[in-house]
């Protein structure tokens, strides 16, 4: 058996325990039947938001007064670590896209009638939520975003184009950094709560010009959207004018900490059912897991595992206590738990031979996954650049 | 991160960094060149109490704790020869602390006041030419004869070994196999038929007068023995998994000094025009040479605190052994680099870093062993 942090007490508590036992009970009966079904339609329903929203579980660190439970931040690592167990990677991604990447920054810095809008209905899963940053030509680079919003009375009008939107082909808001002042780099950014259903058929100028494939996280739909004069309401707009990149520094350590926690789950899940595969499948009359390098390969996995686990956990505590976030912490654990990942992935697929390959495999769906991990929510080398700014003076 | 030391056990780390800075560290370079330090090191470590910190105050100690001591070897790293830091670590973290555990009360009165004063120095006996990680293989043969053991047989890569007033010998009963069996014995130099064979050099640890020696019909007054008859292998596994995790932090501690020293280096040393540290190359090395080091750290805390509450620790030390220890021979590797030829001279501590950490790998249970607990704690 592989060691677990995942019920330790100074960690977690009976309440964030039994959030655990029932969302995993859920994850069980009414997701993992499934999931292949979805992988294979390129998307999971719309109607997966609200199951899990009138239960309860999108809400669970958010605010009382925004309609969630008023619990900390570990309620999300459990989100994230329990819907990983559907070994479904799309799944927890579109869900904490609108959860978390999405909505963090509405609930932070929304105004009260933004609040009732979105925030509430969203928690309840009747309204998605998507992220939007990047652009054909500007992703972990925020300063190169070119699409605009040009302020007309009482209104914003938006031109650009913005891609790699997970849950963009639904999304009913979009949580849209763009220029309000193009001279200015990172200081001309602005954030929207862009709703995309203003008129009847859709907003005016608002189209999703492609549903993107991709390697994986099939279940997961991925959105190349267009803006081309959209006129929206001045209320949409998230906090101040130019203030975006301040907000971006400020509001999404805690979707690369997600991230982290995401990826320590997709590890964990890929040791315990290699090991599993590893005491069924023989090979020159013994079973895999008697061969001292396959052992020793799995210890290595394991070692990293926990050592990843304990950094990941630790950074939300600090993350949870301290005013200003941790930045260089939790670039740390997002780069290691993510890199992590993908290794172990990969050789647990090794250990898989040819069965690995085979699409039927839990491993090669999680290999795939995984991917995704090191590039998306600050690439590994955004991190680098992040943590030797900070280490070096 | 979340500050894993007391008030008390900075304030220790500090008193021990201006002792190390002032007292120690100017001398290592002569130290490591002859391979000799004077013995007399451990009065003037003792003098500072450092040597009673996990000892009773009944026996003269601090009883500070497994934390200070943890604590103090931040600053022993300090001085950047692992050769001055084994010597202590082994003598005072280890074999004092066995001693205060499991030997008897005349023994204690005996050997523990002069320990802790740095009078005498104690060595831990448990490699043999032929059992090393493998310890359920030892030989050394120990016999009860009236009021005595008689002990023969061969212990090697004894640190402290050839300068040791006493030794912690782990033998085995006639007639015994795998790990039952065992006793651990407490033999003083002075005993007839104790004798260290050789000296052996090593590729690092210079100062820490590894010894091998040898037990010929070395006859051992029965109260001497630590703990129970039989049992002294099972004695020793707590203090052997303290070790480890000791192994871990120190590894730890040695790469975020050798980072220190490249990140002064690489600001300084100009190429093509430009400092190194304006490189982005260097930068992302440094980077991950960080990263590693703080989740080393999360993982080693994490480990300590189960250790030290009695909670299942076994997994979570062998990784913290396994991985500290192995990240951090990549990391002084990648310092070593960093430094170009610089590094390679003997001109910088970098090269003694880089050659005194290979045996963390190796010593305490060598990285393939900590594997094998690992695969074993799956099986179950």
């Amino acid at each position: 058996m592989i060691p677990s942090l995942t019920d330790d007490p100074q960690y977690f508590s009976e309440e964030h325990r039994e959030f655990r036992r029932q969302l995993r009970k859920y994850v069980e009966n009414e997701i993992v039947p499934h999931v292949d079904e979805w992988e294979k339609a390129g998307m999971f329903p719309s109607d997966l938001f609200k199951e899990l929203g009138k239960r309860g579980f999108l809400g669970g660190r958010y605010p009382v007064e925004h309609g969630g439970s008023g619990g900390d931040y570990f309620f999300l690592c459990i989100l994230a670590e329990e819907l990983g167990r559907c070994r479904s990677g799309g799944v927890s991604m579109g869900v904490l896209a609108h959860t978390e990447f999405g909505l963090n920054i509405i609930s932070k810095i929304g105004s009260p009638e933004l609040i009732e809008e979105i925030v509430k209905p969203a928690l309840l899963g009747e309204k998605i939520c998507a992220i939007c940053v990047s652009e054909p030509d500007a992703g972990s680079d925020v300063a190169g975003i070119k699409t605009t919003a040009k302020r007309d009375g009482d209104y914003y009008v938006i031109n650009g184009s913005k891609t790699f939107i997970t849950n963009g082909t639904r999304a009913d808001y979009l949580t849209m950094a763009v220029k309000t002042d193009l001279a200015k780099g990172h200081h001309g950014i602005s954030f929207f709560a862009f709703p995309t259903k203003l008129d009847p058929g859709g907003t005016k100028g608002f189209h999703v010009s492609k549903s993107l494939k991709k390697i994986g996280m099939h279940s997961s739909d991925t959105g190349l959207l267009s803006f081309d004069n959209c006129r929206i309401p001045r209320k949409y707009l998230l906090g101040e004018e130019n203030k975006g990149f301040y907000y971006i520094m400020k509001n999404f350590q805690g979707e690369r900490l997600a991230a982290a926690v995401m990826s320590n789950m997709r590890g964990r899940i890929g040791l315990e059912d290699t090991w599993k595969y590893m005491g069924e499948r023989q090979i020159f009359g013994k079973f895999q897991k008697q061969f001292q390098v396959l052992r020793h390969l799995m210890a290595d996995m394991v070692a990293r595992q926990l050592a990843s686990e304990c950094m990941s956990y630790q950074t939300v505590k600090l993350y949870m206590n301290t005013s200003e976030p941790p930045t260089k912490e939790i670039s740390m654990a997002k780069m290691y738990a993510t890199e992590t990942c993908q290794w172990i992935n990969d050789r647990c697929l090794q250990i898989h031979g040819g069965m690995g390959y085979i699409d039927e495999t839990y491993i090669s769906r999680s290999w795939r996954d995984s991917r995704l991990s090191t590039i998306g929510g600050g690439a590994t080398e955004v991190m680098k650049e992040v943590i030797s700014k900070l280490v070096m003076k | 991160m979340e500050d894993f030391y007391s008030a008390e056990e900075k304030l220790l780390r500090e008193q021990a960094t201006k002792f190390i800075l002032e007292k120690v560290r100017p001398r290592v370079e002569e130290w490591e060149k002859t391979g000799e330090m004077p013995k007399s090191i451990f009065k003037e470590f003792a003098a500072q109490g450092f040597l009673g910190i996990l000892v009773p105050e009944e026996y003269g100690g601090s009883n500070a704790g497994p934390k200070a001591f943890l604590a103090f070897s931040d600053a022993f790293e300090l001085s950047t020869s692992a050769g001055v830091g084994a010597a202590i670590a082994m003598h005072a973290g280890i074999v004092t602390r066995l001693v205060a555990e499991l030997a008897s009360d005349p023994i204690k009165k005996k050997i523990i006041p002069p320990s802790v004063k740095g009078d005498i120095v104690g060595a831990l006996g448990l490699t043999e030419p032929n059992a090393g990680s493998d310890l359920a293989s030892l030989t050394t043969n120990v016999r009860r004869e009236g009021d005595y053991y008689v002990l023969n047989g061969t212990k090697t890569f004894i640190t402290n070994g050839c300068w040791c007033d006493y030794v912690l010998v782990l033998c085995r009963q006639e007639g015994t196999k795998g790990y039952e069996g065992m006793n651990l014995l407490l033999v003083e130099r002075n005993s007839p038929g104790f004798s260290v064979s050789r000296r052996i050099e090593t590729l690092g640890w210079r100062p820490s007068q590894t010894g091998e020696l040898v037990f010929e019909n070395v006859r051992v007054p029965a109260g001497n023995i630590l703990g129970k008859e039989g049992k002294g292998f099972q004695q020793i596994m707590r203090a052997l998994e303290w070790e480890r995790l000791m192994m871990a932090h120190q590894s730890l501690r040695k790469a975020e000094i050798a980072l220190d020293m490249t990140m002064k280096f690489v600001a300084e040393r100009e190429q093509f025009g430009k400092p190194i540290a304006a490189f982005q190359n260097t930068r992302h090395v440094i980077a991950e040479c960080a990263t590693r080091i703080e989740v080393g750290r999360a993982l080693v805390k994490e480990a300590v605190k189960r250790h030290l509450a009695h909670e299942e620790s076994e997994a979570f030390a062998a990784s913290a052994k396994l991985l500290c220890c192995e990240d951090a021979q990549w990391i002084l590797d990648r310092c070593l680099q960093l430094h170009g030829g610089y590094g390679y001279t003997m001109e910088f501590p970098i090269q003694r870093l880089w050659r005194d950490h290979r045996l963390f790998t190796i010593g305490g249970g060598t990285s393939e062993v900590q594997r094998e607990i690992l695969a074993r704690i799956l099986d179950r």
